[in-house]
């Protein structure tokens, strides 16, 4: 329960980063996302029973800041909880070694599937599928956004992995 | 069989299935009080980071530019001896269409009743797509109202009121389109925002003239939006893929990313 609290506030403050001071301080009009990063950091700690409802509700929460259709991030997120549990059950998954292939690998997911669902779901607002990979980006801010969260994405790992220590 | 029903593929097929239902009606207007209890709670650390984060993103750039400020000095007074000049040329012109006007009996231009609003978050995408701001329907802000920066330039409209704060769809999202003309020879068309990359001026007619530099405002048709806000100059032009119309790429002085207070016009006096 204490962990879930402090997970919470974690998750809380990362909404509260992304909306209102990644934008400011990125040097290019491209961002990371510190919360799918910290979800996605969250799923190959704590696995997916631990993980699975936070993940969702945080989903919503940030589907509701955000001002996005409320179940797109969850959708997101719980696809992430799965699909990590998935391999981790599998392969080794350590920071260090085969398993820092395998964290690349998460982001990579977890990035594209989050810009595709996104783009998705403006497209099929605006019912224009052409303008699907226009919304979803270039190659170039794919590549640019993939830098970003990886660097979040070890920040978020290591926090989590403290939190989780230290309770 | 029981196992089945608690493991997780089926939990992930169950919570996702409602979360796509959900999508695919789309009851957006339901989660507007949630909407704005959430905004309300995050209001407060949004504003502080906002602000905090926007000094240190300005430090940075102030320290950066230390180098360049000789030559910018340089390049800044040139500017304003033009501006000076242009300035005055425009002080006549303005005096000359007072009379005009009033010879015309045509109604004075409108004057706006302007509320200030802090800026608190953006699109978490970063696709500059819109931006929320601390000035919600308690403080008389409804939706379709236009927002503006320097009294005159058109950042976009406030889309989603909360109680406390609102979103304000910029011009470079893919679902704002605003009627609008060019102050040079009244070529009219619509800005459509470009997925959050630019501003695109559709709809030109191919007999009418538009060229690279010339400025872009806003024509009030419909009525929503006043006329005369500026949206930005002309970039490029091209013809349209069906080569019925022609199109140009619209250059917007605003760096959204910059931005920490706007304006909403209210009315018109």
């Amino acid at each position: 329960m204490k962990k879930n609290i402090i997970y919470a506030i974690v998750l809380f403050f990362a909404i509260v980063l992304q909306t209102s001071v990644l934008k400011l301080i990125a040097p290019t009009s491209v961002v990371g996302d510190i919360v799918l990063m910290l979800v996605l950091a969250g799923a190959i700690i704590d696995g997916f029973f631990s993980f699975f409802w936070l993940a969702v509700f945080f989903g919503i929460v940030y589907d509701l800041v955000g001002y996005v259709q409320v179940g797109s991030h969850a959708i997101v997120f719980l696809l992430i909880v799965y699909f990590v549990s998935f391999f981790s059950r599998r392969f080794s998954v350590e920071l260090g070694g085969v398993g820092l292939v395998w964290f690349f690998f998460f982001v990579v997911f977890a990035t594209i599937l989050s810009n595709g669902t996104m783009a998705f779901l403006v497209a099929f607002d605006l019912q224009n599928f052409n303008t699907y990979f226009k919304e979803f980006g270039s190659f170039k801010n794919i590549f640019i956004q993939i830098f970003y969260n990886v660097f979040l994405f070890l920040i978020s790992f290591v926090v989590l992995k403290k939190i989780k220590k230290h309770l | 069989m029981q196992r089945f029903f608690v493991n997780k593929l089926f939990k992930v097929v169950v919570v996702a299935s409602f979360f796509v239902l959900l999508i695919a009606f789309n009851p957006y207007n339901f989660f507007n009080p949630i909407r704005s209890v959430a905004a309300i709670i995050f209001l407060p650390f949004q504003k502080i980071s906002y602000s905090v984060s926007f000094g240190v993103a300005n430090f940075g750039e102030f320290v950066q530019s230390i180098g360049q400020l000789k030559n910018e000095n340089e390049k800044l007074q040139i500017e304003n001896q033009t501006l000076v000049a242009k300035n005055a040329m425009l002080n006549d012109m303005q005096s000359e269409n007072a009379i005009l006007r009033e010879q015309l009996k045509l109604l004075p231009r409108d004057k706006y009743e302007l509320t200030a609003a802090t800026i608190i978050s953006q699109d978490p995408h970063g696709m500059d797509n819109w931006l929320e701001i601390d000035k919600g329907s308690v403080d008389g802000v409804v939706n379709g109202m236009s927002v503006v920066v320097s009294s005159s330039v058109l950042v976009g409209r406030i889309q989603d009121v909360g109680l406390q704060s609102a979103r304000v769809v910029l011009l470079t999202n893919s679902r704002s389109t605003v009627n609008v003309m060019t102050s040079q020879n009244n070529t009219k068309g619509v800005a459509k925002g470009e997925y959050g990359l630019g501003i695109i001026f559709d709809m030109i007619l191919q007999t009418d003239a538009i060229a690279v530099g010339d400025e872009v405002v806003t024509s009030g048709v419909g009525g929503e939006i006043p006329r005369g806000l500026y949206v930005g100059s002309v970039q490029e032009v091209r013809s349209s893929d069906d080569g019925l119309f022609q199109q140009a790429v619209i250059s917007s002085p605003l760096k959204v990313s910059k931005l920490q207070t706007v304006f909403i016009i209210k009315s018109a006096k």
